[in-house]
């Protein structure tokens, strides 16, 4: 599939990458990483425009970009009345969401790049929780620019060994993700076990 | 009284928590233990060139394997309009199989590093 997928590049070129960037930024399956590699070398042999295959790259992602956020952002009042209905998760969720609307934009630019596996969620998370769209929108196109100028500038200055730089390039990726994930885990086990030994603490008095 | 393991209360109380946790573990191993492989591979093989693939233009081999267009144009018998067309395209006008093409302009290539 992506065989062929790549087969397609040399002749639809730009579109084409543009179409497959703002699919990878709505959870869909396309190895967007892979292709802008692919695209770079290209460019770099001259049988795409290197210019026009940034800009449609860049455009396809931050269009993505701005559609998951607002299906996230289409959820925000669902979301709200959860928060609302009090409880301990519904604290839990409240306390996530404020958070989010504080330092999302961190988390907006790191999952475009370097923790890309998680930047579709993000999305959908930065907007449902109501992370401002002018802080959304400036860390999407810092985050963007970064992750095609790596890709793209790979590409073009590696492409005998594309075959091989790949697998470890995704292994990498999901490494990151993985552990970001586990951290993010650890960081909140970690809170709730301080809060029990609080509750403990003062039941004992 | 003796105060219970942290890992024994979070597993008590938050038990989602701690196999999401878990799970993200194993999937951080199972790309760490591929990540290695890998990259042994490549340390092994990068002084080889990696393989043709049917996608690869003419230009784009070229450029890969620091060899100039026109002459692996005259290597595959001069298609016309070699410009964004893969092997595949290129073997496709010529009646062959695309993986003749390939190890063709393989063996050029190793000859011509030489």
């Amino acid at each position: 599939m992506t065989e062929e997928l790549l087969a397609l590049l040399p002749d639809y070129g730009a579109p084409l990458l543009g179409v497959v960037t703002l699919l990878s930024c709505l959870a869909l399956p396309v190895p967007a990483s892979l292709f802008m590699m692919a695209a770079g070398g290209f460019a770099a042999a001259g049988d795409l425009p290197l210019g026009l295959t940034i800009l449609a790259a860049l455009s396809g992602a931050m269009i993505g970009d701005q559609i998951g956020y607002a299906l996230g952002r289409s959820g925000a009042g669902w979301l709200q009345r959860i928060e609302n209905r009090g409880g301990k998760q519904a604290m839990a969720l409240s306390r996530a969401s404020a958070l989010t609307r504080k330092r999302g934009n961190i988390a907006v630019f790191l999952s475009r790049w370097l923790l890309s596996p998680l930047g579709p969620y993000v999305n959908f998370v930065a907007g449902a929780a109501r992370l401002r769209w002018h802080k959304f929108t400036l860390a999407s196109a810092a985050g963007e620019v970064t992750w095609v100028a790596i890709y793209v500038g790979i590409g073009a200055g590696a492409a005998d060994q594309f075959g091989y730089l790949w697998p470890v390039i995704s292994d990498m990726l999901g490494l990151l993700a993985a552990l970001a994930v586990a951290l993010l885990l650890a960081l909140r086990l970690h809170h709730m076990l301080q809060l029990h030994r609080q509750l403990n603490h003062t039941k004992r008095r | 009284m003796k105060r219970p393991a942290p890992l024994r209360v979070l597993w008590d109380h938050h038990k989602p928590t701690m196999i999401l946790l878990g799970l993200a573990l194993v999937v951080a191993l199972f790309f760490s233990v591929r990540f290695m492989l890998h990259w042994v591979y490549w340390q092994d093989h990068r002084h080889l060139r990696p393989d043709i693939e049917p996608w690869m233009t003419v230009g784009y081999v070229a450029h890969a394997w620091h060899a100039e267009p026109l002459v692996l144009a005259n290597v595959l018998g001069q298609p016309e309009d070699i410009r964004r067309k893969t092997l595949e395209e290129i073997a496709h006008d010529q009646n062959r199989p695309v993986a003749a093409l390939i190890s063709e302009l393989s063996a050029f290539l190793e000859k011509d590093a030489q």
